[in-house]
């Protein structure tokens, strides 16, 4: 605790890094007080719907994506999700269209293109989902609740919403520039940890008001919710390392031990894209069986959305564990890492260059996939145990799948980008005092 | 695009356009002031210089004082060498004395224009450094300039590559040291592993003034100037690997790809490999040494051709430099390369040395309190310049109006439709007898086209990295009337073609004629070469053109494959002159630009720590030249003072100490260099590459902080004990040769690699 009193120490007195954090706390201020603005014609006080058709499911999950402003009707509604989506398209296409594939290695000048491509894709992406947006408000609220209507309130929101998320956008892009950590990353993970302290009051307030022993049970729950956190670190963080040798000459006599080089292999390489699939295919039972009459159909539909049931957390597991080979496959190209060790005159030892490499490579991803793909599941599927446990519904979705992951990976991340801004100011400091322990004047 | 193109440039004349109106204020005062002194004395000239010198003295700095001095300048330099300074000189004077980099066109005076603010940076007596192109432009400017600066009391001097330690000493201790970038970055490495305080032979690093700006501070960014020691050890014997690979086949035994920057051997080069230097794995960690001496020998034999990247004479390979076309014989490619390309040319090996020490330019000229500099061709880089430097660009406005004409490219859909169109013009501008100079892209390309020119009854002559040795008396001769002259780069900068040649009353048949045609048979990589190429027709408002004759079959879009960026349909057309076209290729020069900038930015930032590194272990090392320093550290290992320490024993205790300090810096380089070889596999994991590298550069180096305590305090310990053991016995000595050269940017390194980056990576 001394440590870490002592590197918020260090933090504050680098004048660079403060900025940083000043900048980001600031922009993010902007974002969160931008998803309480609701759009102009609409009456705040008669969201209840909304409130309640976002609790769960795919718009629960989109909810939390645009960090409450979904279910707050905001300017934010849409929050970063078009830009994500418009991302992975760019990124697919890059895998499968020549154009996109020259764009990449076309350096800063292609990227900028790519950039700006992503952009126009999101616009257009806002421009369908904002009207379909719009009609759900329409379905969902009392007409009571819009102030204005008709073709003016449905262009000027269109509007205000796809300014909205471009505007998040450039608040991410400004984090990451001006700021400290990915800003879209860091926007995301703001909205769901938004969600923390209400929904630990709640948790807090009914464990209180049950009879006897409230307090043990939730104690037990923070430390259930500890090693699940780091039961998650270890799922981001396992990485099997793959040696690999550089044929480099040697000049004269090496010293001590070189350096392992090695291509690090994780464990969990989809993130957190097989879970958000997943869920999302499991909204598609509901859809469908409003086309059905069957009472087959219904009942089965029913068992699929039960959330805490067996059955729709079998599905979802099992839909993760696929989805994680067929996303793992698209983003880990041991062809493409083949490639680019044979490119630097890099080998693992005793395996050939090219074909042989490529199987080699192939062996250990499909092996490591596996305990990663159903662990991932596992994390996916916790909440619905913590319900069942008792735990509050707002406070369970703590207990794993996306909202978890995603904050455990951010904050990873950007702790790691803070620690690498101590490291070069250390050295600032070095500069002056020097290094060497046994220094000048001892005695 | 191309609208934000535009803006950016008005904006950007808009800035020197204010700039000259504050300027062009200070430019009057300093000409009012001129009048003033314009009847003093020699000797009282002589006085104001002293007394300004005790200004500077008192107050620290030199701004105050700057329209004084430069007036003083503008006198002398009427009085010494009987010329008077145009007013853009007086410009770029005030421009540089701010740190900045002006550009200045080819033959205006640049190094005139150098001599105020070097004068006026002098009066502090921390010395000045001019850094000229080329050692023969450091003398020759030092000679010329020095009349006017030893008159107002100032020493000059310069240095040359081949000069003796005590002659560098001397000359730095001059108000002002005229010498090349790498001729002072040398001795600073140098003076690094010094053993005593009186091998430092240069001063702190106060003021420089940079040369074409550009070439140094931008196309040589990159490349590491180092200093080797001999190691004790044998080479590798390259001799055998060079004659296995000589016979391999292409495609069959060995494969390159589709850029021509990598070249791997097949499974059936390998199946070869293995039987015949009877290794059962190739790929095994025990073979590492044949497998590494077979890589190079396959890149010497296919990636690098004779008379293209290097030439052999004397029974030596000697570098072309890829910007210049000059051979730059300090200069060798990294880890072996050179050594099996040597092994290759059966010509002699050199030594093969251990990496002591080693620093970028970029992070050299950090060393300086302040650089400005100036070049003809600095605002296509006005970009690289803030990044990398945090220097402005200030165009400075030509003294006469440029009256070059340059033509629109003419671009052809093959390499002899181009050859075709070029002879065709070539003869037609002879008959005038106006004069050509054809600027090419290799040794290879100027002989074969000069060939091509002989076959059409045209004489002509080249000029080339192979007969360097004629190279005054080409150019001098290449402006008369009816010469036509083949050049690769090394006709771009600094090369001066007078019109008419030596004769001056040529000079207006030439004139007539046209003045000099420049034609170039290539775009280059940077926007900058060509500029530099067009600028030796219309200097100094002469009459001249341009012409550019490019093909979609240049290696300039093949080694970038960049021919694919063009639409089908105007690679088929026969001939174009579509404005479309020229915007793919400046597109093209763009990208490639652009990809260099990045690459710059990259290598500095992974270089900005281990700079950090260095300062401080440099420091550190440097101290141990005191005798208090060695003392206090004897002491301390010994746990008390001691009393009889001889000077044996303190010399000794020195060496020890600063034999770990080089020792284990080598060993960092070595250790960092490894590092750097596979660290970009990280990104496989969405790890950000620089700042792994960063960690386990800073682990390596808190390593040998400690490894160097402790060695120390073994060394010392046993030298108390046995006070006549010998060093050299022990290892412990100077490296006994030690040399510079520069290596060479890795010609195929895969420089798409730093594009590998994934556009939605979002850290979950």
């Amino acid at each position: 605790m001394k440590r870490f009193i002592e590197t918020l120490k260090n933090i504050w007195k680098i004048e660079d890094l403060k900025d940083r954090i000043l900048n980001t706390l600031g922009l993010i201020l902007i974002y969160r007080l931008g998803t309480r603005v609701v759009l102009p014609g609409i009456d705040p006080s008669q969201l209840a719907a909304l409130r309640d058709q976002t609790s769960g499911g795919v718009l629960g999950l989109l909810d939390m994506f645009s960090g409450g402003a979904f279910s707050n009707a905001s300017i934010f509604a849409l929050g970063i999700m078009p830009y994500i989506s418009a991302s992975i398209v760019i990124q697919l296409l890059g895998m499968a269209v020549p154009y996109f594939q020259r764009m990449q290695r076309e350096g800063e000048s292609g990227r900028r293109k790519i950039n700006q491509i992503t952009r126009y894709l999101t616009v257009a992406i806002l421009l369908l989902q904002a009207p379909s947006y719009l009609g759900n408000l329409q379905a969902q609220l009392p007409a009571s609740a819009f102030a204005l209507s008709g073709v003016f309130f449905n262009i000027s929101s269109i509007a205000i919403l796809t300014a909205g998320t471009m505007f998040v956008m450039w608040l991410g892009e400004r984090i990451t520039d001006k700021g400290i950590g990915n800003g879209i990353s860091l926007i995301i993970m703001i909205g769901i940890i938004a969600r923390l302290p209400s929904a630990l009051w709640v948790e807090l307030i009914s464990r209180i008001n049950e009879q006897g022993g409230g307090l043990v049970m939730f104690l037990v729950e923070m430390i259930a919710l500890a090693v699940v956190v780091a039961l998650t670190i270890l799922l981001i963080q396992g990485t099997r390392r793959i040696p690999v040798q550089y044929a480099k000459r040697i000049v004269g006599n090496k010293q001590y031990g070189g350096v392992r080089q090695y291509i690090p292999l994780k464990v969990n390489a989809s993130g957190v894209m097989p879970i958000i699939f997943a869920q999302a295919i499991m909204f598609l039972p509901i859809v469908l069986v409003g086309f059905s009459e069957s009472d087959a159909a219904t009942g089965i539909a029913a068992a699929l959305a039960d959330n805490t049931g067996f059955w729709y957390n079998f599905v979802t597991a099992v839909l993760i564990v696929l989805f994680t080979y067929f996303y793992t496959a698209i983003i880990i190209n041991p062809n493409q890492m083949a490639e680019d060790m044979k490119k630097n005159g890099g080998f693992i030892p005793g395996v050939k260059p090219g074909r042989k490499t490529v199987e080699f490579l192939d062996t250990v991803m499909s092996r490591i996939t596996l305990p990663g793909s159903i662990f991932l599941a596992l994390v996916a599927i916790l909440p619905a145990f913590a319900m069942i446990a008792g735990i509050e519904r707002s406070f369970a979705y703590f207990y794993g799948g996306t909202s978890l992951l995603i904050m455990v990976g951010v904050v990873l991340d950007t702790l790691q980008q803070v620690e690498s801004h101590l490291l070069m100011r250390h050295y600032d400091g070095l500069m002056k005092s020097g290094r060497i322990k046994g220094g000048r004047s001892v005695i | 695009m191309g609208k934000y193109f535009k803006f950016k440039k008005s904006r950007k004349n808009d800035i020197s356009i204010s700039n000259h109106k504050n300027t062009k204020h200070l430019i009057s005062k300093i000409k009012t002031h001129c009048q003033l002194i314009t009847n003093y004395s020699d000797g009282e000239l002589r006085q104001l210089s002293s007394k300004l010198k005790a200004e500077v003295a008192t107050a620290g700095d030199s701004t105050n004082i700057m329209i004084e001095a430069y007036a003083l300048v503008y006198e002398t330099c009427i009085r010494k060498l009987k010329i008077t300074p145009y007013d853009v000189q007086l410009i770029g004077a005030v421009s540089l004395h701010s740190g900045k980099i002006i550009e200045m066109p080819t033959g205006e005076g640049k190094t005139l224009t150098a001599v105020f603010p070097a004068f006026l940076n002098a009066l502090s007596g921390k010395g000045v450094h001019v850094l000229t192109f080329n050692d023969y432009l450091a003398v020759r400017d030092a000679k010329w300039m020095s009349p006017i600066l030893n008159f107002l009391g100032l020493s000059v001097g310069y240095i040359t590559g081949d000069m003796e330690n005590n002659k560098r000493k001397e000359a730095y201790n001059c108000d002002i040291t005229y010498t090349t970038a790498k001729n002072v970055g040398f001795d600073y490495l140098s003076s690094s592993i010094a053993y005593c305080k009186e091998d430092i032979i240069h001063r702190p690093f106060h003021y420089a003034i940079v040369d074409e700006a550009d070439a140094i501070l931008i196309d040589e960014a990159r490349n590491p100037l180092v200093l080797s020691g001999e190691v004790g050890k044998s080479n590798y014997d390259f001799a055998p690997i060079a004659k296995f690979v000589s016979e391999l086949e292409d495609k069959s035994d060995f494969d390159t790809d589709e850029f021509k920057r990598n070249v791997y051997l097949t499974e059936k080069g390998i199946n070869k490999a293995e039987r015949l230097f009877q290794v059962d794995n190739l790929f095994d960690e025990n073979s590492i040494e044949l497998l590494s001496t077979i890589n190079l020998s396959l890149q010497a034999r296919v990636l690098l051709k004779r008379n293209v990247d290097y030439i052999v004479r004397d029974n030596k390979v000697l570098l072309v430099d890829e910007f210049t076309g000059r051979i730059v014989s300090d200069r060798k490619w990294k880890d072996g390369l050179q050594l099996a390309v040597e092994a290759k040319e059966k010509v002699k090996l050199q030594a093969d040395g251990k990496i002591l020490t080693m620093i970028t330019m970029s992070h050299f000229f950090e060393k300086y309190n302040k650089v400005s500099g100036m070049t003809a061709t600095a605002s296509e880089s006005s970009e690289e310049f803030h990044t990398l430097y945090n220097l402005e660009v200030v165009t400075v406005p030509s003294n006469k109006t440029c009256l070059r004409v340059d033509e629109p490219n003419l671009i052809f859909a093959s390499k002899s439709e181009k050859y075709d169109a070029l002879l065709n013009d070539v003869q037609n501008r002879c008959k005038k007898g106006q004069p050509i100079l054809i600027g090419t892209l290799t040794v290879d390309e100027s002989e074969q086209l000069a060939q091509m020119l002989r076959d059409h009854g045209i004489s002509c002559k080249i000029l080339n990295a192979k007969n360097d040795a004629l190279e005054a008396e080409i150019i001098s001769e290449a402006g008369k009337f009816g010469a036509v002259t083949i050049s690769t780069n090394m006709a771009g900068r600094g090369t001066d073609i007078l019109l008419g040649g030596k004769d001056a009353s040529e000079k207006e048949k030439v004139v007539n004629a046209g003045g000099l045609y420049v034609i170039s048979t290539n775009l280059h990589e940077s926007s900058r070469i060509d500029n530099q190429l067009r600028g030796r027709a219309g200097r100094q408002g002469d009459i001249g053109s341009s012409q550019f004759y490019i093909s979609y079959k240049d290696d300039l879009m093949c080694r970038y494959n960049l021919q694919d960026t063009l639409p089908k349909k105007l690679i088929n057309a026969r001939k174009n002159k579509i404005e479309k076209t020229q915007e793919y290729f400046s597109h093209t020069q763009r990208v490639i630009e652009g990809q260099m900038n990045e690459l710059s930015t990259m290598h500095y930032e992974y270089s900005s720590l281990i700079e950090k590194q260095r300062k401080i272990h440099y420091d550190e090392r440097q101290a141990f030249l005191d005798d208090g320093a060695v003392i206090d550290r004897i002491n301390s290992v010994n746990g008390r003072v001691i009393e009889d320490c001889t000077s044996e024993i303190l010399v000794k205790a020195r060496n020890i100490i600063l034999f770990q300090f080089d020792k284990f810096w080598s060993q960092h380089i070595d250790y960092i260099s490894e590092v750097k070889e596979g660290i970009h596999l990280l990104r496989y994991a969405k790890q950000n590459p620089l700042r792994e590298f960063q960690k386990y550069t800073d682990t390596n180096f808190k390593e040998i902080a400690n490894h160097i305590d402790f060695e120390l305090k073994e060394g010392i310990e046993f030298l108390l004990k046995n006070s006549n053991m010998n060093l050299e016995d022990m290892g412990i000595k100077k490296p006994s040769s030690t040399w510079t050269y520069i290596i060479n940017d890795n010609p195929f390194e895969n420089k798409y690699e730093i594009s590998f980056t994934d556009s939605s990576y979002l850290g979950f």
